[in-house]
């Protein structure tokens, strides 16, 4: 079983690679569907999340260029790759990975049987990260800067984030009436591991000078944070970091880490019966990061003008390298900092046809069930370190069988025009198992793909969920 | 039962992805392949010295000299990754005097291992402008490696004394063009 649970964890964590959950979302018969719309329109009883198997999932995606590009095994020699993978991107795109595991979760209905409110709660991983292609250091440093005279090369193009945490979550979810169900979700967040360093700017240039060969100048405002990796960072540490990191990591999930807070808002408002308007926010929150701290600088401006020169002090032995280290420092400072979590917008507008009553269920106020079919679309928005990233979605859902519902979706992004995605969730008595991919056409070779999420679960869920 | 169930679901999950996706052949062991050879340029050293320089209490000093640290080319990147470089010398003469214009490397014992002379003719009423461009291939880069200070001197030959009321001025502009070859 732990073979098979290994397996099946490395396989999800190879292929996958946005952190758009478009076939989960509003995919309401899957109560882990709350996690990214609290106000979801859920029925359940109860119900508890297989510990470490109720919600696997991740993904991983880039823009202007894939895996097989950079890796084919076509005798290309590999420093080529990189030249042309460079060539073709710009410094607005990205690599993106996010991984989630649930280490446990569960929900109920309180206030008794006719009651609509649910409480759910649980604790899940999550590693995050978001890279920017650092366009200009990349060219600087595959070609240097004899054959780009003029060329101000922008230092900002630096823009990267990782981050590893654990989420302690409490949500709450109420039908106010016929028309209107309100959700909203508290969060803690207990970071591992972070590294950020977005807020890059400067340049440096050269061109050809008059009584200088040439002007040359930089102009550096670089800034990396750490937090959580302080030990490990230091130049001394000697010791084993196997065991370390698995000493340390479970201390800092379990709210040992540095601490934020977060919250989640949500809801579904049927305007008709047939006619569904969901919206929800996910990760307003922040963390701050005063613990294990370590941020490096690199500040300044220099001119280069040479080993020598009577610009400056006459007559002195001068020393160019020194003045430059002394203008623009390579420092470690060890000042806290505070990151905001990736804002997450997700809104729906669905239509549902195919009528029929349930006469089988016992479950008459559920609203889904009167219909087999639905159709929608779905809007995504994530805040990144620059411009938001946006996706477009439109869907296909369908009750196949009692207990078998499935969601279909094709969806526009940054990283494809053709993304086609597929959940199917089964409820086999009170078991509940789900999977979703999306990216399907890119299955045959996954090696061009730019995106590719992958999620699946098993939970226990009693009664009005196999809707 | 309910293991049996889960066991079924996750081996029909996981032989799913194998079957029904394809990868074409990725070699991830390429990375070890990398190899960048950027090609970094930047002025080596500047300076301008007037007629009257040379002159002392009235007394014409046949020579000049600067002494300069160049201890980044000792740096450990330099040691392991510089396969070519050019260092190019322009200087510009307004002094009716000839000279010969010298650079002088030297290592950490202050040992000179290196000298390139430029020889420059007297001003006669327009500039005078000589160019030299000198460059250490794979088979002679050490020496660059090896040296922690320049000396760049003037060594005037003969020809009328220069006074405080000479006039003109010597002007050396060089630059350095360094070769990278990273693994």
């Amino acid at each position: 079983m732990r073979k098979i649970t290994i397996l099946l964890c490395l396989s999800v964590t190879f292929y996958c690679f946005s952190q758009n959950k478009e076939v989960l979302y509003n995919f309401t018969p899957q109560p882990q569907s709350l996690l990214v719309n609290p106000g979801a329109d859920v029925k359940y009883k109860w119900f508890v999340g297989v510990p470490l198997l109720s919600g696997i999932s991740a993904n991983v995606g880039s823009t202007g260029f894939d895996a097989y590009k950079l890796f084919a095994n076509d005798g290309v020699d590999f420093t080529t790759k990189v030249k042309n993978v460079l060539a073709s991107t710009s410094r607005n795109d990205y690599v993106t990975a996010n991984q989630q595991l649930e280490i446990f979760t569960a929900g109920f209905r309180v206030r008794g049987e006719e009651s609509k409110s649910y409480v759910s709660f649980g604790m899940y991983q999550e590693l995050d990260s978001f890279i920017y292609v650092p366009k200009d250091l990349a060219i600087l440093s595959l070609y240097g800067n004899k054959d780009y005279m003029g060329k101000s090369f922008d230092l900002g193009d630096l823009s990267a984030k990782a981050e590893v945490l654990s989420v302690f979550h409490v949500g709450f979810n109420k039908q106010l009436n016929e028309k209107l169900i309100l959700g909203i979700r508290g969060k803690i967040y207990s970071s591992i591991f972070n590294a950020t360093s977005t807020h890059n700017s400067g340049y440096f240039y050269t061109v050809q000078g008059s009584n200088l060969i040439y002007d040359q100048v930089i102009k550096s405002n670089l800034q990396l944070n750490t937090s959580g990796a302080a030990k490990y960072l230091d130049e001394n540490y000697e010791d084993d970091l196997a065991t370390d990191l698995r000493d340390d990591i479970p201390k800092k999930a379990f709210l040992g880490g540095n601490l934020g807070l977060g919250l989640d808002l949500g809801l579904t408002y049927y305007p008709e019966k047939n006619i569904q308007i969901t919206a929800s926010l996910v990760d307003i929150g922040f963390i701050n990061h005063t613990k294990d701290v370590v941020d490096y600088t690199f500040k300044g401006d220099y001119a280069f003008k040479g080993v020598i020169t009577n610009f400056n002090e006459e007559g002195t032995v001068d020393d160019a390298y020194q003045d430059f280290k002394d203008a623009i420092p390579f420092d470690t400072i060890y000042n806290k900092y505070t990151t905001q979590r990736p804002l997450k917008f997700y809104s729906s507008f669905q239509y549902s046809f195919e009528e029929e009553r349930q006469t089988e269920c016992d479950c008459a106020t559920d609203e889904d069930s009167w219909y087999r079919s639905a159709v929608g679309a779905q809007l995504f928005a994530m805040s990144t370190p620059r411009a938001p990233m946006l996706a477009l979605t439109a869907y296909y859902r369908r009750r196949l069988l009692q207990g078998l519902q499935m969601k279909a979706t094709y969806t526009i992004d940054s990283y494809s025009y053709s993304n086609i995605g597929l959940g199917l969730t089964t409820k086999i008595g009170v078991v509940n198992f789900y999977a979703m991919a999306n990216n399907l056409l890119a299955y045959s070779d996954l090696s061009k793909a730019n995106a590719l999420t992958f999620q699946i679960g098993f939970n226990i869920i009693s009664r009005g969920s196999s809707k | 039962m309910k293991f049996t169930f889960f066991k079924k679901n996750i081996l029909i999950a996981t032989l799913g992805c194998c079957l029904f996706s394809c990868s074409s052949d990725l070699d991830f062991e390429q990375v070890n392949d990398f190899n960048s050879q950027p090609v970094f340029t930047t002025n080596l050293a500047y300076f301008e010295v007037k007629a009257l320089d040379f002159v002392v209490n009235g007394t014409e000093q046949p020579l000049f000299s600067y002494v300069s640290n160049v201890d980044f080319l000792n740096t450990s990147f330099v040691e392991e990754n510089l396969v070519k470089t050019e260092l190019y010398f322009r200087i510009k003469n307004t002094i009716a005097r000839a000279y010969f214009y010298n650079v002088t490397f030297l290592d950490q014992n202050n040992i000179p291992i290196y000298t390139i002379t430029m020889n420059v003719p007297a001003y006669n009423g327009t500039e005078v402008l000589v160019e030299k461009t000198e460059t250490f291939t794979a088979a002679n880069v050490d020496i660059l490696k090896r040296t922690t200070k320049m000396v760049f001197s003037i060594a005037m030959l003969s020809g009328p004394p220069l006074t405080a009321d000479s006039l003109g001025r010597i002007e050396l502009s060089s630059s350095i063009t360094a070769y990278f070859d990273v693994k």
